[in-house]
């Protein structure tokens, strides 16, 4: 009896609920394929699974784009399994960066791996299933499917991390990285089952429509019924009390420490600057660049959308963090003696300045009697362009690195760079692009991004962080140009000749290079990219 | 009286009670004559030969890692059986969870592949 | 005196509280994963009871989203605690040791 009133709740499935999950698919018959390939295979030499593996990441990158026309055409954002996937071009966008970014580190792995002396199989699947995790997670309309998806991205990566199994340093930073990720995800479950109990929905749009003055006022209505200036006052006073809920503040500090780890943010960064040093030097860049805008995507829409109505009691918060978190990325960054390691704190400066547009994304108005929140636009635009600018800036240096490594040298070192400019005048020349790119000068494309995001910030009133981010770009100049300075007014630490990298390799740090550069010089297309990405954003507009 | 919870209340009560009774009892009834035989650790009527707090072999932890995993598959398959008959789910979501069962049998074969299941390696 | 939902959220609030506890004090990386497990655990007794009362509230006998997500969180605790495992097992080849304090070659 129960389990047939359960039944009749249930959405029943249609085969056109398959249409907009195809890339997932895809994605998933892929990886399933290449690993009974690889674990059925004699072959020691894993190059055919890279190949395989970047065939299924394009074929699923092209299924993606090819759905660009579907949402767009027409009003509503593709939903699918009772409001758990969501198919909005918000989404469709970060799946076409992920994957972008996957396909590089993919393309640059095979040999880095091999003369490390670790190939495996499994290295190629697991960033497959990451894959996999960031795309369903990206298109989560429910917390369920978040949770999920942020778990799937998670638990490869712990791998992935671990993957020099005999090298003690990976091991330690997998160790660290497991132990931190698996607290914040706990802590983020036992928020969602507050949202839960309080709202009784974990679905988004019910979250946001439990705070909507219209849909208690309707509710208080009653069916077909108008809605009266007396029932409009009651269901504001609802409304009020909804809000001031303080179950909310104890969800909300929750949230924050659950997506605070995930992306790094102080005072949850403790366990970034270990792992990104520790792990293999692609997977670094591919935990830098895709891992993070995979959660900061889902930061925003989870803040965005569901606890929009709560912005005055989140924002100032968030800021302060996004303040504390720059600060001490960039301070901390200065120290280091190893590159790798300093770029690991300059990617926790840049998870401040990210957050910097999380946080402008509404702006709240006060007239003598009513509080009102407005969105604006530009905060969440300028979050997404910075996250593509950043995948292949901050993508770029980690190639670099990797292409250092000699038989005695790691490459990650400050001495590696010492005389580079000699040693090695294209790669140097290139190095201190993407140092200008990071401290956010032109022509590239991070000053663009910076831009934007400074341009919303002050927008949304929040000019006192925009002055801090201001002062963190200048400290942050001077580590990235002494890099710069190591590289062209020191002589040569090493003698040590640079090893001749694959094509596949020198294809992709171009890649990362023109794309810096076009993003810098042309930004038009980008910026309508992130605007247009925003148009019917599910449960939004 | 009527507390949903009184009838626990009472079982512990008397479950305490019984234990200690019996071994009260057995204690009294019983001869006692020591030596330094009985007085060792029971085990099974076999003699000791290592301390318990000893390390546990690595090859029992694959063993319950591969366990914990598939034995979650079951808590899948519960609401799925309860839920089954030909109307609702009907051949559709039979395909579902034999698509399922199918994903899982990958990592089956790949544990039995990679010689997890191999107790002498 | 009944059990009401708010017992059940005072014993997942403890149980939560003795798992974030035992996370940072304890030094065993095993009896670490555990206390991960259980603040996994608290938040399956909060969607359990949750699912439950709301149920009552809104005149069914159980709301379904809570039991699917503890479904959910079950599953990825396990996977969790593979994981946790395998690379505990891997660390303690490379240096003898599950001892979180030992594991300091990353720090400057």
């Amino acid at each position: 009896m129960v389990g047939t009133k359960m039944i009749e709740t249930l959405h029943t499935f249609t085969s056109g609920d398959f249409t907009g999950l195809m890339p997932e698919i895809i994605l998933c018959a892929f990886v399933l394929l290449i690993s009974i390939y690889d674990f059925m295979s004699k072959n020691k030499d894993k190059e055919i699974v890279s190949y395989l593996t970047q065939i299924g990441l394009l074929a699923t990158l092209i299924s993606v784009l090819s759905l660009i026309g579907d949402t767009a055409a027409g009003d509503k954002a593709y939903v699918a399994y009772n409001g758990m996937f969501v198919l909005d071009n918000f989404a469709i966008f970060l799946k076409a960066v992920v994957l972008m970014v996957a396909v590089m580190t993919v393309a640059i792995s095979h040999k880095y791996n091999k003369e490390a002396g670790y190939e495996s199989g499994e290295y190629y699947t697991l960033i497959m299933f990451a894959v996999l995790g960031m795309m369903i997670m990206v298109s989560g309309g429910d917390l369920i499917s978040i949770f999920v998806g942020l778990e799937l991205m998670a638990i490869p990566c712990y791998f992935l991390t671990g993957v020099f199994k005999k090298d003690s340093r990976s091991i330690e930073a997998a160790l660290k990285y497991f132990l931190m990720g698996a607290f914040s995800s706990a802590v983020l479950a036992y928020g969602i089952s507050f949202v839960y109990g309080v709202i009784g929905s974990t679905n988004l749009e019910a979250i946001a429509s439990f705070f909507d003055l219209a849909v208690i006022a309707k509710a208080k209505a009653g069916v077909g019924m108008a809605v009266t200036p007396e029932i409009m006052s009651a269901a504001s006073a609802e409304l009020a009390t909804r809000l001031s809920n303080p179950i909310f503040y104890l969800v909300l500090v929750l949230f924050a420490a659950g997506f605070g780890f995930k992306i790094a943010a102080a005072p949850f960064h403790m366990w970034c600057p270990d792992v990104y040093e520790g792990a293999p030097t692609p997977i670094t860049g591919f935990m830098s660049t895709a891992v993070k805008a995979a959660s900061f995507a889902i930061f925003l829409r989870v803040y965005a959308t569901g606890l929009f109505a709560l912005h005055v009691n989140w924002a100032f918060t968030l800021g302060i963090l996004s303040a504390l978190t720059m600060t001490v990325g960039n301070f901390l960054a200065v120290t280091q003696k190893s590159v790798k390691r300093m770029l690991a704190y300059s990617s926790i400066a840049h998870a401040g300045y990210i957050m910097m547009g999380l946080v402008s994304i509404g702006i709240v108005t006060f007239d003598g009697v009513t509080l009102s929140i407005n969105r604006i636009d530009d905060g969440m635009a300028s979050v997404l362009f910075y996250l593509v600018t950043y995948a292949f800036m901050n993508l770029g240096p980690f190639i670099i690195i990797m292409m250092l490594r000699t038989k005695r040298n790691s490459g990650e070192m400050m001495a590696d760079f010492h005389g580079l400019g000699k040693r090695a005048p294209i790669l140097a020349a290139l190095m201190l692009l993407f140092m200008f790119g990071l401290t956010g000068l032109p022509p590239t494309g991070g000053f663009i991004a910076k831009y934007y995001l400074f341009y919303a910030a002050v927008k949304a009133n929040f000019t006192w962080l925009t002055i801090v981010a201001c002062v963190n770009t200048a400290v942050s100049a001077f580590y990235y140009f002494r890099l710069g300075m190591v590289m062209y007014m020191y002589e040569p630490k090493i003698d040590e000749e640079i090893n001749a990298s694959p094509k596949a390799v020198h294809a992709v740090l171009y890649i990362c290079v023109l794309v810096t550069l076009w993003i810098g010089i042309f930004p038009d297309k980008f910026f309508e990219a992130a605007k247009h990405s925003l148009m019917r954003l599910k449960y939004l507009l | 009286m009527d507390h949903p919870y009184l009838p626990i209340l009472i079982l512990m009560f008397f479950a305490f009670i019984f234990t200690v009774v019996t071994i009260i009892m057995s204690d009294l009834a019983r001869p006692s004559k020591p030596n330094a035989e009985k007085n060792s650790t029971y085990e099974c009527g076999a003699p000791i030969f290592t301390d318990a707090r000893g390390m546990v072999s690595v090859k029992y932890y694959i063993i319950a890692m591969l366990f914990l995993l598939f034995d979650v598959e079951a808590a899948f398959l519960y609401p799925w059986a309860i839920n089954y008959d030909k109307e609702t789910l009907g051949l559709f979501g039979f395909v579902e969870i034999v698509i399922f069962i199918a994903i899982l049998l990958v990592g089956y074969f790949y544990a039995w592949r990679k010689e997890a299941f191999e107790w002498e390696s | 005196m009944h059990v009401t939902l708010i017992h059940y959220l005072i014993l997942s609030a403890i149980m939560f509280g003795i798992g974030v506890v035992g996370f940072i004090t304890r030094k065993n990386m095993v009896i670490v994963l555990m206390c991960i497990e259980l603040m996994l655990n608290a938040a399956n007794i909060n969607f359990i009871a949750f699912a439950k009362y709301r149920g009552l509230y809104e005149g069914m006998s159980n709301q379904l989203s809570g039991q699917v997500m503890s479904l959910f969180v079950i599953t990825i605790a396990a996977a969790e605690a593979a994981v946790g495992l395998a690379i505990i097992i891997v660390l303690f080849r490379s240096r003898k040791t599950i001892n979180v304090d030992d594991v300091d070659l990353l720090k400057h």
